[in-house]
């Protein structure tokens, strides 16, 4: 019967509609994951030769295993699926339920998080591990490292699980893990020794290792009798909620186009990928953080780095909303066209949406102002070139439109909706202004190159009415196809 | 009030609808009947512009669809659940609508008020996420809000499937109750000839995208029907 489950679950790769598009994604998720293997195998290198110096090099390596199982595990209850496949056929067959969770939680283990250890630790393995430890605790010591990586697989799973039937379980859950990073950090406890210490008893006594497949089996069946007991359509599936209340009837008096706007606003704070989205955008404010940074004292953070990080900070949102633009609304695109909302109100709605997050985003990371002032002008400056001059480029982007985007899936990692667009899309709206700016400043200085800039973005807003009334032509034009291929995806 | 003329839609080579010229005349109550892949859903989704058609033209009230979107303010259609939205409530959903069609809150509530029987207590203030009703209830809100707004012209796709007996038994009343009103045209497709032959005041029906009958109601028309469908003639005794 096992056997027939892959059978089905590799039928259902071949075989499935979208498969071709599917193919596409498929390739760029490969790619990424030899990246990140390479990644991983030059980082494993380079840990080995920070490492080989130390006098215990096997314990160091120990104590930083918690920070990589730590890390790892917030990460894989953020993006690793739960082992769901269309389990409702069987329910009716005479198969045993143990046996169906089984096979989900044994399929579960191909995954990328469960190698990507494996590469990273290799070398140090090799290199450093296999000569200084003896034989028989070397095998103990690698044993235990090797099961860990599955401990953390299911108890991501089991966290995941759980989580998912609630938020505040899910919100309570993330306040622990920074509670315990912050409590590590400040070395209030010492936690990455603690966990260290573990693999330094299995290195002083081998046979401790057994521990960790005795951890593997204690969760398997505590993930096993979770699933089991909510072997039905409406538990494991999905959950329901009662929709929450607000609604936004204030941007209603917008204009003639309010409408739009609040129901565009509902989509986002109702759904779980345009939420994600948006949340996500916030995150990226700290941007800055990582790439405005002086080497000494006195020095100043070059102003191109501004120029990138403010086009970045200032237009993340529209950005990462207007990619799929107007395809957050294809679920139901039909309806828009027949009902008696004209595409001009559409258009406008978008355009205001991301015209007002960019000023609002522009406020908000005039924070950096106290790394460099210069932020308030240059910010600026991208701010004004974002709304009068990218928002077309988005909304031309736009017109390719081709996949419906599934509101309630999350939003990192997700690739479904992804097409050409999207992963081009950062080169006209980011990379290409970018590096025009650098030509100007390099041919004309900077000053001038701001005064382009600024003046690209003010003429793009005070020809507004017209672009609008350009694109809403355009949309028109199109919504035929669009509506066709929403329909299909 | 709608006018057809030279028709065709046509996908992969294959015309799926070919209307040489139709009219329907403001009040009329127009049911289209045809066998799946006739070519009823095609031919709304070609009145509502929203797919191209590769020859001819529909005109409402003088304006070519394909041209401009002012036909919008004169039609209402509910075709399928892409014609609802998932993530609002009820309440909302008649409130967009309405908005949409010029009415405040309580226009839309005063409008609501009519439908308390047919939305059976499961709808109206309830904070549930319309993609979370059944799929009855789902064409419920549907339905209601293409009639929301004092539309010219109403599109309705299959309005009676997926509807409980009783349910179905409502929804012809509120058709015929609508239709009263007389300058309203309605069109409506459905597979089952009973209501249509019920509430429609004319009976068009199509066979592979070509119209091949084209009747007003009489007393016999739902035997004609039965009769063009199964090719069956039943008892007229059985019919009283």
């Amino acid at each position: 019967m096992k056997r027939n489950f892959f059978y089905f679950a590799w039928r259902e790769f071949l075989r499935s509609a979208s498969k071709n598009k599917n193919m596409a994604t498929k390739g760029v998720l490969i790619f990424f994951a030899i990246y990140f293997s390479l990644v991983a195998f030059f980082m494993g290198f380079q840990l080995t030769e920070n490492l080989k110096d130390l006098e215990n090099p096997v314990q160091t390596f120990n104590s930083l295993l918690l920070i990589y199982f730590g890390y790892e595990l917030v990460l894989r209850i953020m993006i690793q699926n739960l082992p769901t496949f269309g389990f409702q056929p069987f329910l009716l067959l005479p198969v045993k339920r143990t046996r169906i969770a089984r096979y989900m939680l044994n399929k579960s283990l191909l995954h990328f998080f469960n190698v990507m250890p494996l590469i990273l630790g290799l070398p140090f393995v090799i290199r450093i591990a296999a000569p200084t430890l003896a034989p028989t605790v070397f095998w103990g010591w690698l044993a235990a490292l090797f099961f860990m990586i599955f401990v953390n697989h299911f108890l991501a799973l089991y966290i995941k699980w759980r989580t998912n039937e609630s938020d505040i379980l899910f919100y309570s859950f993330l306040g622990l893990a920074a509670g315990l990073t912050a409590i590590d950090y400040f070395n209030i406890v010492d936690l990455t020794g603690g966990f260290g210490k573990l693999f330094d008893f299995v290195v002083a006594n081998p046979y401790a290792a057994v521990i960790f497949p005795l951890a593997i089996v204690a969760l398997y069946f505590l993930n096993q009798s979770y699933i089991n007991s909510r072997f039905y359509l409406d538990e494991l599936s999905k959950k329901k909620k009662q929709g929450s209340a607000h609604d936004f009837s204030w941007l209603n008096n917008v204009g003639d186009y309010g409408k739009m706007l609040s129901l565009e606003v509902k989509m986002i704070m109702r759904n779980k990928r345009p939420k994600n989205t948006a949340m996500m955008s916030v995150l990226f404010l700290f941007y800055g953080l990582l790439i405005y940074k002086t080497d000494g004292a006195g020095e100043e953070v070059p102003e191109f780095i501004l120029v990138l990080g403010g086009m970045f900070m200032t237009g993340v949102f529209s950005m990462m909303y207007g990619q799929f633009f107007p395809a957050w609304h294809g679920k139901y695109y039909p309806l828009l066209m027949a009902q008696n909302v004209r595409m001009k109100q559409v258009i406008q709605s978008a355009f205001f949406l991301m015209a007002v997050t960019n000023v609002v985003y522009y406020l908000l990371s005039l924070g950096y102002m106290y790394i460099s002032p210069k932020v308030l002008y240059i910010h600026l400056v991208v701010m004004l070139y974002n709304v009068g001059v990218n928002s077309w480029v988005i909304f031309a982007l736009g017109l390719n439109s081709k996949k419906a985007i599934e509101l309630n899936q999350r939003a990192a990692f997700n690739y479904q909706g992804v097409g050409a667009t999207q992963w081009l899309m950062s080169f006209p709206v980011i990379f290409g202004p970018v590096a025009l700016f650098g030509l100007l400043s390099w041919a004309f200085g900077n000053i001038a190159a701001y005064v382009v800039f600024g003046s690209l973005g003010i003429i793009g807003i005070i020809l507004h009415p017209r672009l609008i009334d350009y694109f809403t032509g355009q949309y028109l034009k199109r919504k035929h196809r669009m509506i066709y291929h929403y329909k299909s995806s | 009030m709608i006018q057809v003329n030279n028709l065709q839609k046509i996908y992969n080579g294959t015309t799926v609808l070919n209307l040489e010229e139709l009219s329907i005349a403001k009040g009329e109550v127009f049911g289209l009947v045809g066998n799946n892949g006739a070519g009823k859903t095609t031919f709304f989704s070609l009145v509502l512009d929203l797919i191209r058609a590769n020859k001819g033209e529909v005109v409402i009230n003088g304006i070519q669809v394909s041209k401009t979107e002012d036909w919008k303010e004169l039609v209402a259609a509910y075709i399928d659940e892409s014609f609802t939205i998932g993530y609002l409530t009820p309440d909302e959903y008649f409130e967009f609508i309405g908005e949409l069609r010029g009415m405040n809150t309580k226009d839309v509530s005063n409008f609501l008020e009519a439908y308390t029987d047919f939305f059976k207590d499961e709808i109206l203030g309830k904070k549930k996420f319309i993609r979370d009703l059944s799929k009855g209830n789902q064409k419920k809100v549907g339905v209601v809000g293409a009639l929301l707004g004092n539309p010219e012209v109403i599109v309705l796709d299959e309005p009676f499937a997926n509807l409980d007996p009783s349910s179905q038994y409502q929804l012809r009343n509120i058709i015929k109750e609508y239709s009263k009103q007389k300058e309203k045209t309605l069109l409506i497709s459905s597979h089952d000839l009973d209501h249509v032959a019920d509430v429609c005041s004319r009976i068009v029906i199509l066979d592979k995208g070509e119209v091949v009958r084209d009747v007003e109601k009489t007393e016999s028309t739902l035997a004609d029907l039965e009769e063009f469908f199964t090719g069956v003639r039943k008892e007229e005794s059985l019919a009283d």
